[in-house]
Order: structure tokens, then C-alpha cells, then sequence
């Protein structure tokens, strides 16, 4: 399915893009009081805008299935080639927030499922309310205010300090990873410094709605026959609810997580922008501003395809936790 | 067994973490930076390290940072020498500049006017490496550069163009040897070039992480003033201007080039942080549609003039710092002819020309405006209202509206517009010019146009200045716009730093800080 649902996102996001009023190249240099009417005309024709629709797309697809995503309008550079320059700095981001929201959401979904209507339950469930609710700008500023600009312990920005990154070797561009790889401890802290606030920004989310999920499939297990024997055979309670109930309990939650696994990578634009962070949602935001919309279409394909592979990766896991649900 | 070896893994992650910060407080206190590094924060990437390769105001007031141009522009906005310590017309189709002999770049080669011409002719040739250059525009009617000598350049017009030294001010130089030196392929050259950039400037380049950072370092061998002490600069960009307000207020930002006046406004008298202001050069105003009713209606259209208060609107949103336009052009370009005073706010007067008009009881309006004019639109649309015009306001994005504007579809709107040469030319002929794709308000008259092409072609400076006042009375007496004003630009940086400055073109001028 993958090949074909990236087939129809691809058509989608061209056509939505030629339906977009106004000419990109008019837009982006018309405004000059000195570009002449020639040169316009010049750039309409490097970029193919002066063909006709289908052959537009045509010239799109074929250079797709060769990976190429076409040229930057106002970079001048290939777009796969500025994809890859922010792909790691989005990865590093969501991995960060994704090990924040589990590390946060497990043990509050499973000890407000055990401990259910408790004082816990209700601070937990009520914090997850708030986590679902609050704007990833507000929290991130909040999380700036406090941490970097009041009490000065986490840098407000970016990925690592720019003297340390110039010293750090770039060998997969994930800079913990290559920190670690030269094992450089002060490149590592100081990328593990500058990771902390926006995952905690962009996994507060997760945190909410996997804890939230969590614990409802966890009260719905618990209350099992299965479970009920468990006990019945003595089994401690530690036991039953690690070993018996979460295994099941975390069928509903891991679909969860696939989708937030794409919400992770391609729903960052704002995070990304409030730390400045140097992923592909700024880029995508950037391309936004400036009508880049060669760039646009090559990240909403990368989007699309991070979606399609996090269900595939969501699949793949449910025969791992339930042997008897087959690919 | 599927218990333990998740506890394993936990286990080993914190030993990890354990180690990792342990070892990091161990050595992270002895080493002290000596050199005095300037972090500066933009907000948006820049484009390209290419000279030649860029139409972005942004990318030309960070560059500049590492390239010298002939001439450049000052906080003032006169034009400033830099590579070139002379230059003038030698008859009405030439143009020559005097280069320094003692300007080398960064890789050591002397600067000779064999560079000057390479690198102007990558633009006028419109070929960056077989693409188009979008910077061929602005070098008008430039027809051919030459060498006269090691130091002269001379530059060829088809036709006279007063505002020449003007516009070259936006170029940059770059060494031509070690530009074709780069790769056997002409086409790989541009890419590689701006992979590794080597200019003529304050700062020579260190590294460049796209929407990350840019780092340089000072150039020893730099031919003119320095008198700031930063020996690196990081140009950090920071897209969100809270981020980059939280950022200086931390400490982890020096300098803070661009920031919104309301951004400015709110952090006076803060400790952590100095403001700085200058002229803006970006115009407001309000264009009517001259093509249809009402406003193919002279009075309706002077009636409007007089029924906003632009002053009070400078005052209520931006604290007073802006300047109120009398006609179509800032106060501060050499060409505005100083007899006009800005049309004022009247309610009598609007009553008056509006039944003059025909429309007593006024009509109904919808204003058009886009983002960010929403603040001061509202306010239009309330001024109207009290001058008896049912009038609503109506937000846009710029690309949806612009064809509806350019097929006179629309009635009124609201939005700025800039022009690099900071000149009539480039202004003018954009906004008011028959046909042109500016031209939102449809405004067409014959001798108007007549008057902008003798002031496009017209070398006397005085002669020029006359052809240009005789063109804004036109304007101001038919009243297409509804006239404006510009607010101050405003900059930030930490307290103690000296020489910071918030440059109208936004050069960053780091060479000019200096840091305590």
C-alpha cells in the first residue's frame, strides 16, 4: 500500500500547490522595484512553471522516482539536499521527546489505572488534561522563561553552542550520536543540554495522550478474568500488572504512539521555530514564508512518508506484543 | 526474561548518562575561551554565502559581514567607500571607479579590478553557473564592465543612469582566480563557491550550518577600519522573536539586529537589554482603487487623506516613533520636494469634498489588508467609520490578493512596500508607474510616467530633484494612496557592548562592536 498511498499524497500536494492563486515567481522577486519582466519570464521557464499543468506534474513524478525533488526557488539548491541538512536535527527532536513522553507516560498510565479515583490518578489525569491542552509555543517559552532565562541551567536555543559544534566531527548529523562516536563529553552535554526543553515542549503531548490511553486499556484489563486468576493464584501484584496486564494493555497505546511517532517528526514546525531548532518544520515554515514551493511539496512527501512508515512500524510491533495478529 | 533485560537496558542508559556527566563536570571547568566571540541572532536563514545567488535584504545585511562591495551604505544611508575610494561619471554612459591598491582577500590574492569586473559580470550576465541571477536587476542598464588598469573599472551604460552608484552599493566582490579555480566544470563552481566563500571583508568565513549558524572569524589582513574587537562572530538563526528576546535576556545572544518596535517598546527601561533605533525604509499607505467608484473620484479620494489621522495612529501603536509622509515618499530621500506637509487630519474637510462628492451619507468599503498591517488597518477602518463610511476590514494572504488587486477587483488596501535603491526609482515606477505590477491602486497618467523616465535618465542632480518634486505634487494633489508613514526600525543587544547599531540596510557591521 505504501507505494501507491505515496503516489496519491505526491499528485495531492502538487495540485494543491498549483491551485495556490498567484505566480510563485511574481510573488518571490516581483516585488523587486528593478526585476524586469525578462527575467521573470527567465525563471518561469527554468522552473518549468511556463508548461502546462501535466506536463508539470509529469516532469514532478519522473523526477520523484529518481529522488529528485526538484530545485530550491530561493536556495538555488537541490531540495533533497536541504531535506537531508535538517532530517537529523528532527530525528534527534523527536527521539528526545519520544523517550521523555514514555519515560513520563508509562509509569502515570499504569499507576493511575492501579490506583484508580486516588489523589495520583486525579493529578495525573488533570496534568494530562493540561499537557493535551497547552499550546507547544506557550509551553516552550514557559519552559525558556524558567529554565534558561531565570534560572540560567539550559541553554534557550538551538543544538549544541556554536564554538563546541564547530570542533564536533559530523558523521550522521545526530549530534549525541556523534558525540558520543568521537566521545566528546562536553559536545555531548551540551547537546543533551540543548535537547532537554524542546523535548520536553514537543513530547508534553505524548506524554498526556499516551498516559491518558494507557490507563484506560489498563482499568479495561485489569478487570479481565485473566487477571482475576492471576491474583487468584497468588501472583504478586507487581507481577500481575507488569507481566500480565501491560503486555495487553499496551496493544491500543503502541497504535497511539505510531501516529505520535509522525506527529514527532512532521508536526514540529513550532517547537522547531521557538528553539530554534534546524529541522525540516522550520525549514517547511520557512519555505512557507518565502513560497518555496518546490521545497513545500519534497518535506510534505517526507511527512507523508514518515506517517506511512510509522503505521507500518506499528504493525510490525503488534505481532511482536500479540503473536497471534499476523502482517 | 523479557523484565530483565528491559532493566538491563535501563541500567546501562543511566550508567552511561552517569559517566557522560561526571566526566563532563570534570572537564568542562578548566578550559576558558580567550578570544572575544560576538553571538548575534537573526531571523530568518540566509539564502546564500553567493553573492550573486540571493534577493533577500536579510542575506545582503549578513554577508556583508565577510565581503567588501566598491561602496557600501552607511547608518545614514550615504553611500560609503570601501573597495572603490573614488568614483564618478566620466561622461553620461560611463561610469569609473578608483580601486585600493592594498585590499587582499581572505586567501591572501590582492583584490584588482580584473575581480571588480568577473564579479559584476557574473550578475549582468545573468549566468550564475547556468542559472538565472536574481540580482541582474539591479544593475540596470549596465551593458559591459572594463579593466583600464589594474585599479579602474569602468562600467558601460545603454542608457544614463543616475542612480548607478547607488545600486552598486549591494554588490560584492569575490576573487576571480580562486573562483574558476574551484572545479574544471563551470557549472559546479557556483555551489562549491558558496560551500567555501572567500571575500574581501571584516570576517572571513569558518563554517555555515544551513538554518543553524554562520561562524567567522576576524580577517587579520582586513584593508580598512576595524575598530570593534570581536575576533569571531556566530550569526545564530533564531525564527521566533520571543526565543531570541529570552535568548539575549539569558545571555546567550550579544546583539539582536531586527526586532519588531512593539518587541523594542516593551523592553525599554529593562536592565538586561539596550534598544536602538533608526529611520525605518519601508513606506505604509493606504492604495485606492482609481479605477472604479468611489475612488475614481478625486474628492473621495483627498476626503480620505483627511479623514485618517496618521499621526495619532504613530503615537497610539508605536509610541510616537514613526514619521508621517507628506505624498508618496519618505522625508528623508534627497529627491522630496519639502514644500508639501502631510494633508492632516480634517473631519470638516472630509464632510465638505465627500458632499462635494456626491456622497453625503457616505457608501459602504471593504478594506483590504495583510499581515502584519492588521493593527494599524483596524485603526483606518475606525477613522473611516467615524467619517460616516460603512466600512469592514478584511485580512488577506499577499499572494491570494495580489492578482485581485491587479485586476482592480479590490477597492482599498493596506500594506508597505520598500525599495533597496532607497531613491525615487525603484519606488515610484513600482507603485505608481502605468501598468506596472505594483500598481495597486490603477493609477495611469501619461505625464506622470514621462516625468519618471526623465528622473530614471536625468544625471544632473538638481535637474533630477526638480523632476521628481513636479512628480509628487501630481501625486499628492490626485491623491491615489491615502499617504503614510514609516515607523523606526528598531535592534537590541546586551548592555556594555559598543557600536551596535540598527543598520537601515541590515548590515550586521560587527566590525564596528565592541564586545567588554
Amino acid at each position: 500500500m505504501t507505494i501507491p498511498i505515496m503516489l496519491g499524497v505526491a499528485i495531492l500536494v502538487f495540485t494543491a500547490m498549483r491551485f495556490i492563486p498567484g505566480d510563485p515567481v511574481d510573488v518571490m522577486y516581483g516585488e523587486s522595484g528593478f526585476i524586469t519582466e525578462d527575467q521573470l519570464e527567465r525563471m518561469r521557464k527554468e522552473l518549468n512553471l511556463d508548461k502546462p499543468f501535466h506536463v508539470q506534474l509529469y516532469l514532478f513524478l519522473s523526477g520523484l522516482v529518481r529522488g529528485d525533488l526538484g530545485i530550491s526557488y530561493t536556495r538555488h539548491r537541490p531540495v533533497w539536499d536541504l531535506i537531508k541538512e535538517r532530517l537529523p536535527a528532527t530525528v534527534e527532536l523527536a527521539f528526545g521527546a519520544f523517550i521523555f513522553g514514555i519515560i513520563i507516560a508509562i509509569p502515570i498510565g499504569i499507576v493511575s489505572a492501579v490506583k484508580q479515583y486516588s489523589t495520583i490518578d486525579r493529578t495525573s489525569m488533570a496534568a494530562a488534561f493540561v499537557g493535551i491542552s497547552i499550546p507547544g509555543f506557550i509551553l516552550g517559552l514557559m519552559l525558556i522563561l524558567i529554565f534558561s532565562v531565570t534560572l540560567k541551567l539550559l541553554p534557550t536555543a538551538g543544538r549544541i553552542d556554536p564554538i563546541l559544534g564547530l570542533r564536533l566531527k559530523d558523521i550522521t548529523g545526530l549530534h549525541i550520536l556523534d558525540s558520543i562516536i568521537t566521545r566528546n563529553p562536553r559536545a555531548l552535554l551540551d547537546s543533551i543540554k540543548h535537547l532537554i526543553l524542546p523535548s520536553i515542549a514537543l513530547g508534553a503531548v505524548l506524554a498526556a495522550i499516551v498516559a491518558r490511553v494507557l490507563r484506560s486499556s489498563m482499568i479495561e484489563v485489569l478487570r479481565a478474568d485473566y487477571i482475576t486468576l492471576a491474583r487468584a493464584k497468588g501472583l504478586r501484584g507487581f507481577i500481575v500488572v507488569t507481566k500480565h496486564a501491560l503486555r495487553n494493555a499496551l496493544i491500543p497505546t503502541v497504535t497511539v504512539v505510531g501516529i505520535q511517532i509522525g506527529v514527532l517528526l512532521g508536526g514540529n514546525m513550532i517547537i522547531e521555530c521557538v528553539f530554534a531548532w534546524p529541522g525540516m518544520g522550520r525549514l517547511a515554515v520557512d519555505a512557507i514564508k518565502e513560497s518555496d514551493y518546490s521545497v513545500i511539496q519534497g518535506v510534505v512527501m517526507i511527512y507523508a512518508l514518515t506517517f506511512v512508515m510509522a503505521n507500518l512500524l506499528v504493525d510490525i510491533i503488534y505481532t511482536f506484543l500479540n503473536p497471534k495478529i499476523e502482517l | 526474561m523479557y523484565r530483565k533485560s528491559l532493566l538491563s537496558l535501563t541500567l546501562v542508559i543511566c550508567l552511561f548518562f552517569g559517566f557522560a556527566a561526571g566526566e563532563l563536570t570534570a572537564r568542562a571547568a578548566p578550559e576558558v575561551e580567550e578570544e572575544k566571540v560576538l553571538t548575534i541572532a537573526i531571523h530568518a536563514d540566509i539564502h546564500s554565502l553567493d553573492p550573486a545567488a540571493y534577493s533577500h535584504r536579510m542575506t545582503e545585511g549578513v554577508i556583508k559581514t565577510m565581503y567588501d562591495g566598491l561602496t557600501g551604505w552607511g547608518k545614514d544611508m550615504s553611500i560609503q567607500p570601501e573597495i572603490a575610494y573614488e568614483w564618478y561619471f566620466v561622461d553620461d554612459l560611463t561610469a569609473e571607479y578608483k580601486l585600493r591598491d592594498n585590499v587582499t582577500f581572505h586567501n591572501g590574492e590582492p583584490l584588482t579590478a580584473e575581480d571588480v569586473k568577473f564579479s559584476f559580470e557574473r550578475v549582468i550576465n545573468n549566468d550564475i553557473c547556468g542559472a538565472a541571477c536574481p540580482r541582474k536587476g539591479l544593475t540596470g542598464t549596465i551593458t559591459s564592465v572594463t579593466c583600464e588598469d589594474d585599479y579602474t573599472v569602468r562600467f558601460h551604460l545603454s542608457k544614463p543612469w543616475p542612480i548607478l552608484f547607488k545600486m552598486l552599493s549591494h554588490q560584492q566582490i569575490i576573487p576571480k582566480d580562486y573562483f574558476e579555480g574551484l572545479d574544471p566544470d563551470p557549472g559546479k563552481r557556483c555551489e562549491k563557491f558558496a560551500a567555501a566563500p572567500v571575500g574581501a571583508g571584516p570576517f572571513k568565513f569558518v563554517e555555515y550550518v544551513p538554518g543553524t549558524r554562520l561562524v567567522l572569524e576576524r580577517y587579520d589582513g582586513y584593508y580598512g577600519d576595524f575598530p570593534g574587537n570581536a575576533d569571531k562572530v556566530v550569526v545564530l538563526v533564531m525564527p521566533d522573536e520571543a526565543s531570541r528576546v529570552a535568548a539575549l535576556k539569558a545571555g546567550n545572544v550579544d546583539f539582536i539586529p531586527e526586532v519588531s518596535l512593539d518587541t523594542a517598546l516593551g523592553l525599554d527601561g529593562d536592565s538586561d537589554v539596550a534598544v536602538t533605533t533608526s529611520v525605518g525604509t519601508r513606506g505604509r499607505m493606504v492604495e485606492m482603487n482609481v479605477t472604479k467608484p468611489p475612488f475614481d473620484n478625486l474628492y473621495v479620494r483627498q476626503a480620505m487623506n483627511y479623514c485618517v489621522d496618521i499621526q495619532e495612529i504613530i503615537d497610539t501603536l508605536y509610541g510616537g516613533r514613526g514619521t508621517v509622509f507628506a505624498g508618496p515618499l519618505f522625508d528623508y530621500e534627497d529627491s522630496v520636494d519639502p514644500k508639501l506637509v502631510p494633508y492632516g487630519y480634517d473631519p470638516e474637510k472630509v464632510k465638505k469634498l465627500l458632499t462635494e462628492a456626491g456622497y453625503p451619507d457616505g457608501f459602504s468599503l471593504v478594506v483590504d489588508a495583510v499581515p502584519p498591517h492588521e493593527d494599524w488597518a483596524t485603526a483606518v477602518v475606525g477613522y473611516l467609520r467615524e467619517c460616516g463610511i460603512d466600512a469592514k476590514l478584511r485580512m488577506w494572504e499577499y499572494k491570494v490578493i495580489k492578482p485581485e488587486l491587479l485586476a482592480r477587483n479590490r477597492t482599498m488596501f493596506v500594506r508597505d512596500w520598500g525599495s533597496s535603491a532607497l531613491d525615487p526609482e525603484g519606488y515610484l515606477n513600482r507603485k505608481l508607474e502605468s501598468g506596472s505590477n505594483g500598481n495597486f491602486s490603477g493609477y495611469a497618467n501619461k505625464y506622470f510616467d514621462q516625468l519618471l523616465a526623465r528622473g530614471r535618465s536625468e544625471l544632473d542632480p538638481e535637474k533630477r530633484k526638480k523632476v521628481y518634486w513636479e512628480a509628487q505634487n501630481i501625486i499628492y494633489n490626485e491623491a491615489p494612496w491615502i499617504f503614510g508613514y514609516s515607523i523606526d526600525a528598531a535592534a537590541l543587544y546586551k548592555p556594555g557592548l559598543e557600536g551596535c547599531l540598527r543598520h537601515p540596510i541590515d548590515y550586521l557591521n560587527a566590525h564596528r562592536i565592541t564586545i567588554p
